[in-house]
């Protein structure tokens, strides 16, 4: 069980990242336009 | 045969129009103008020909501008940057579903490889980055344009940035609170197995303590919020649900923190962290869902060509003042309230009228800005800057309704907040029993109770299902001024309807003539010189002719008197003339006839009709089907009224004053809930006494500012649509009621039996207000 000691901070490594990281795609606009978005994986790319 | 209609924009085919392109698999496609043609060819010739199968709605009529004046940087500074990169945000109007979002940032990527071209649909914004730092912003437009639709330069809307701004707020809560949540649930399952299969001490406490460490940075991102508000609210003496969810999230995080440094006892960090993660969610749901209820607003053309001294002058909106003439091409938006002073063309009012049948406009016809002209140019003199223009105003008041809770809204408001009293009160005594019975659970049943309990799904029921109302009414031409009539138009028994402009079109014509002297086109022509003094609905009737009367003095409801080539006239009521002339013959009295004659003799008698609304025995057979009972009151003294009235099989009084008007309502008011449809400003009185007062878009300002509801797409069938959403408003708001009620019914018990826990209790409530949301949207 000893492994906790340092299984614990890697999870709260990780855990601060994907806040980063979240933080910065909300302020990267990446949330502002689910519609759009969520259309784009359908156009086929032929050109 | 189907009805043939435009590939591109699906309006019907003109009959002369012959507007082919042959696609690429050899079939025939028609249009309807050279504009759409074009649009479709370069949109086809491009290859992007799969936006006619991927579109869900049909595009905007195209419309041109020339985009050269925002090449002058001074003008640029709001939305173009060039540093390093070219960076430009323009406002696309007319995108109306994503294959349009499509189209455009295909478009773009074809005509400027250098640039990268990303539409934003929420925003209706497109965003351009180019490596090109000289790559002028009139090419972009231009080529936007090219496709049909009209680029303005981005001017975020303070209503709508702040929105944003809010949903990023609420939505980085959510992520964050969600993160952790994830992380906390980790510990707590060791904690949980731990119970099970055992675990030693030195580990639960480790477990405990690291629960601890990441709950802090949860409290302080998702729960000050709500403590905050609390806040402000008890300083306002008022309760709200923030005060019974703080107090809840207080009281498990304390006891939990008890528990940790006593390594002993119950821990719910994990309860707290879903507890906000539901109410967060349900928040923002509530959010989204209202922030699509606004009507978007009208982008009005921010350059417009000037004339001063004959000269044209391409002139940012922003410098003209009223009194300034300005130049309307065909096909562009106006940009200002105004008169027209020469040309005459034919413009569609749709924006403000959900109509969108052109009009046709003359010197001297008022236009308005939002409406786009149609077949020919026209000069224009402003009478009203941007923000008082008649489409503003409109948004204002749809706005300002929207933010007007009427006062039984308000009431649900503080019962709200007794019932949090309630709560709080049920809480506590909750807790006191099972202390009493010796339960180690009574403080997180009885925490359980303050979460579960949804005031927030009696004090949501009303206002959602006020602006979803609101908006579906918006959409088919119909503003509400105030939100009390939705609910008041539901106990209405009584409509009574004014005759002129109301049941009939108001726009008079001359039906028959009979001269006495002169030939008909000089009485006429003498009439119309008159006439075109006066603003009174039948002068329209008269053509403006070649005369001019000079000394012209009004009578009011008389008649016209003045002086045309040298001799003295007088138009008007037979009354009117038989003060000159003493008792003449009246042709029969069947029809409403206005006399002209000079000093000497009568000339000529002219009869004057209205139409009768085409849609007005339909409204009426259906209003009297809702069993209400209808009535004419008309100021009218002719027999058309009659006519009308046993047309339409309904009681009527003719040549009523506003005086008698009045006094009729109010006797009728001692029993009866009435309302009144009116347009002319001598209803205003009779207006602002009903219970509802509607009225129609061309009504004078003050009618239409104490009006309740204004038909702008003046239909009289609309009447009916606001009676049926009224209903259907008035049965949501039941539901929503009723599901609230029996929600915390039920759920209050079974949480005061211990057989809740927090978390789950979060669920339920954040549930029930979700449902209360959703049911509300029907309604759009």
């Amino acid at each position: 069980m000893q492994s906790l000691y340092l299984l614990i901070p890697v999870a709260l490594a990780f855990c601060i990242l994907a806040i980063r990281i979240f933080i910065w795609a909300v302020d990267n606009k990446q949330f502002d336009d689910l519609d759009r978005e969520a259309q784009r994986i359908l156009e086929d790319d032929n050109d | 045969m189907p009805v043939e209609q435009c590939y591109h924009c699906h309006e019907p085919i003109p009959k002369n129009a012959d507007f082919h392109l042959k696609s690429s698999d050899g079939s025939q496609q028609v249009f309807c103008c050279p504009a759409c043609l074009a649009i479709s060819q370069t949109i086809q010739g491009a290859g992007l020909g799969q936006y006619y199968r991927q579109r869900t709605e049909t595009p905007p009529i195209p419309e041109r501008y020339d985009f050269s004046i925002w090449d002058d940087p001074n003008l640029q500074i709001d939305f173009v940057r060039r540093e390093e990169n070219l960076e430009a945000i323009l406002y696309i109007e007319g995108m109306h579903c994503t294959a349009c979002a499509w189209l455009i940032e295909k478009h773009l990527q074809k005509q400027l490889p250098e640039a990268s071209a990303r539409v934003n649909y929420q925003q209706q914004a497109l965003h351009i980055t180019s490596s090109n730092n000289e790559l002028a912003i009139s090419s972009i437009m231009s080529h936007v344009a090219d496709i049909g639709y009209t680029p303005h330069p981005y001017q975020a809307d303070n209503i709508a940035n702040i929105e944003q701004q809010q949903h990023k707020k609420l939505l980085k809560r959510i992520g964050i609170t969600a993160i952790l949540m994830m992380q906390i649930g980790m510990f707590s399952i060791g904690l949980y197995a731990g119970d099970f299969l055992g675990i030693s001490a030195e580990y639960q406490h480790l477990l405990s303590l690291c629960s601890l460490l990441f709950a802090i940075p949860l409290l302080y991102y998702s729960v000050l919020p709500f403590l905050t508000a609390a806040i402000l609210k008890l300083k306002q003496k008022q309760l709200s649900m923030d005060v019974s969810i703080s107090i809840a999230i207080i009281g498990l995080f304390s006891s939990s923190v008890y528990s940790v440094l006593n390594k002993q006892g119950d821990i719910y960090f994990d309860s707290i962290a879903m507890l906000c993660l539901f109410i967060l969610t349900a928040r923002y749901i509530e959010q989204k869902s209202r922030s699509s209820l606004h009507f978007p607003a009208k982008t009005l053309p921010a350059i417009v060509t000037k004339v001063s001294d004959g000269k044209l002058t391409k002139t940012p909106s922003n410098d003209i003042s009223i009194g300034d003439i300005i130049l309307i091409k065909s096909g562009e938006t106006i940009a200002f309230d105004g008169i027209v002073i020469e040309g005459s063309s034919t413009v569609s009012e749709a924006f403000i009228r959900g109509e969108s049948k052109p009009l046709e406009k003359h010197i001297n016809s008022m236009v308005y800005a939002g409406s786009q002209n149609h077949d020919s140019q026209f000069q224009l003199k402003v009478s009203a800057l941007a923000q008082q223009s008649l489409i503003k105003n409109i948004e204002r008041l749809a706005f300002d309704a929207g933010q007007n809770k009427p006062t039984w809204i308000t009431i649900t408001d503080t019962i709200a907040g007794y019932f949090t009293l309630a709560i709080i009160t049920l809480a506590s005594a909750t807790y006191l029993f099972w202390l009493t019975q010796d339960n180690p659970n009574a403080f997180w049943i009885a925490l359980s109770v303050l979460v579960v309990s949804c005031p927030c799904a009696l004090s949501l029921a009303a206002p959602t299902a006020l602006s979803a109302a609101q908006f579906h009414l918006r959409k088919n031409g119909i503003i509400i001024q105030s939100a009390q009539v939705m609910e008041s138009l539901n106990s209405i028994d009584t409509v009574l309807f004014d005759k002129t402009g109301t049941l009939t079109l108001g726009q008079y014509r001359i039906s028959q003539t009979q001269v006495l002297a002169h030939s008909a086109e000089h009485c006429l022509a003498i009439a119309g010189a008159l006439e075109a003094h006066s603003s009174h609905p039948v002068a329209q009737a008269f053509p403006n002719q070649y005369l001019n009367a000079k000394d012209v003095h009004i009578i009011n409801n008389s008649g016209i008197s003045g002086i045309v080539d040298g001799k003295s006239y007088r138009i008007g009521k037979p009354d009117y003339c038989k003060q000159w002339h003493g008792n003449i013959a009246q042709p029969d009295s069947e029809l409403q006839w206005i006399g002209l004659c000079d000093e000497t003799q009568m000339l000529a008698w002219f009869a004057i009709d209205d139409n009768l609304r085409s849609d007005a025995k339909d409204t009426t057979d259906w209003l009297q089907s809702q069993n209400l009972s209808l009535e004419i009151l008309s100021g009218d003294s002719s027999d058309q009224v009659q006519s009308i009235a046993s047309y339409l099989k309904l009681p009527f009084s003719k040549d009523v004053s506003s005086e008698d008007k009045l006094s009729h309502l109010k006797s009728l008011q001692k029993s009866h809930h009435v309302a009144m449809v009116g347009d002319g400003i001598n209803d205003a009185p009779v207006l602002s006494q009903s219970h509802v007062s509607i009225t129609f878009a061309g009504a004078c300002d003050w009618v239409k500012n104490t009006a309740d509801i204004i038909l702008l797409n003046s239909q009289l069938d609309s009447i009916k649509q606001c009676f049926i959403t009224a209903k259907r408003y008035r049965g949501i708001l039941t539901q929503n009621f009723a599901w609230a009620l029996l929600y915390n019914a039920i759920a209050i018990p079974f949480a005061m039996s211990g057989m809740v826990t927090p978390y789950i209790a979060a669920l339920g409530m954040s549930l029930s207000s979700i449902i209360v949301v959703l049911n509300a949207r029907r309604l759009v």
